[in-house]
């Protein structure tokens, strides 16, 4: 078979084209698309319903949730309320141990190393 | 992730395309549907261009508009919608091609071979360009299908396949070069 050769605007082959239109023609009938258009929306569909699946487990556990996040945070705030409660009485025994301890006990009270005069006069004193 | 509201598109099928995608991007089933409408021969377009078989473009199809629908909040209602969705369409038809890529010579010769529409799979042209496109590279067929068949634009193409304009007509001229010189001992030519 020989075919002459048509050259057509933009150096486009007449010939090649029309055939690439044949072979690549899309489908002109109607129902071929609303078959396409409906395979579409089931697909985001199915795509949308997965994702409410996904998240409706979560959504189940979001009030017990809560309720545990509240139940953690007032043991939390207990604790440490009971923390600074327990530093205070610390610290208060510490302060009245300091007003007769003599001198060593003094620094050992005060979390510091007694020097070497205070422990003499401690031992010193009658 | 998009809404799950389903309010009706605004207007129908006169709707702005602006409209239809604020609507979509607002949970409305039905808008999308009417995006789905209207764009999706051209997507099949885009798909086909680039795929090695009608059903490897129609699974693009079906993807590029998933990636949409979940993207749509991305998505700016001052763009063409059409543009924004054949980007998508031509990136899923490319991911397919090389999921793809495996698949023999052989299997993508009988495709081109017989496609879904021209019964006369036979005429010697018709097989000789065939054999011609599969000498090509895929940009270099994706260009010449969408130019010469589909009437694409060289800045339209260079904007669909993510390259310059000036490569999509590079593309261009060496596929039209490429398919006369498989074709010329046809028509008699030297």
């Amino acid at each position: 078979m020989t075919t002459e050769r048509r050259i057509g605007p933009e150096g486009r082959d007449d010939d090649l084209t029309r055939e690439l239109r044949r072979l690549y023609a899309a489908p002109s009938d109607d129902a071929y698309w609303r078959a396409l258009e409906a395979r579409i929306l089931t697909a985001v569909a199915a795509q949308r319903a997965g994702a409410d699946a996904w998240w409706q487990p979560m959504a189940r556990w979001a009030r017990p949730g809560a309720v545990a996040a509240a139940i953690v945070v007032a043991l939390a705030g207990a604790a440490i309320w009971r923390v600074r409660e327990v530093r205070e009485e610390y610290a208060i025994k510490a302060a009245m141990l300091l007003s007769n301890a003599p001198a060593a006990q003094l620094a050992a009270a005060a979390g510091a190393r007694p020097d070497n005069d205070a422990v003499i006069r401690d031992v010193l004193t009658p | 992730m998009t809404p799950n509201r389903a309010p009706g598109p605004p207007g129908g099928e006169a709707a702005p395309e602006r409209d239809l995608a604020l609507a979509a991007q607002r949970g409305s089933a039905e808008a999308f549907a009417e995006l789905v409408r209207r764009h999706e021969r051209r997507a099949y377009t885009v798909a086909r261009s680039i795929s090695a078989t009608h059903e490897d473009a129609e699974d693009a199809v079906q993807e590029g508009f998933l990636h949409a629908y979940q993207a749509l909040d991305r998505f700016r209602p001052d763009q063409p919608f059409g543009a924004w969705l054949g980007r998508i369409v031509a990136n899923a038809a490319l991911d397919i091609a090389r999921r793809r890529k495996v698949r023999s010579t052989e299997a993508l010769t009988e495709h081109h071979a017989h496609p879904f529409r021209d019964p006369a799979a036979d005429d010697e042209l018709r097989r000789r360009l065939v054999s011609a496109l599969d000498t090509l590279t895929p940009p270099q067929r994706s260009v010449v299908v969408l130019h010469d068949v589909e009437g694409f634009s060289h800045a339209e193409i260079g904007e669909l396949l993510d390259m310059p304009e000036g490569t999509a007509r590079a593309h261009l001229h060496h596929a039209r070069v490429a398919l006369r010189k498989t074709l010329s001992d046809l028509r008699g030519e030297p």
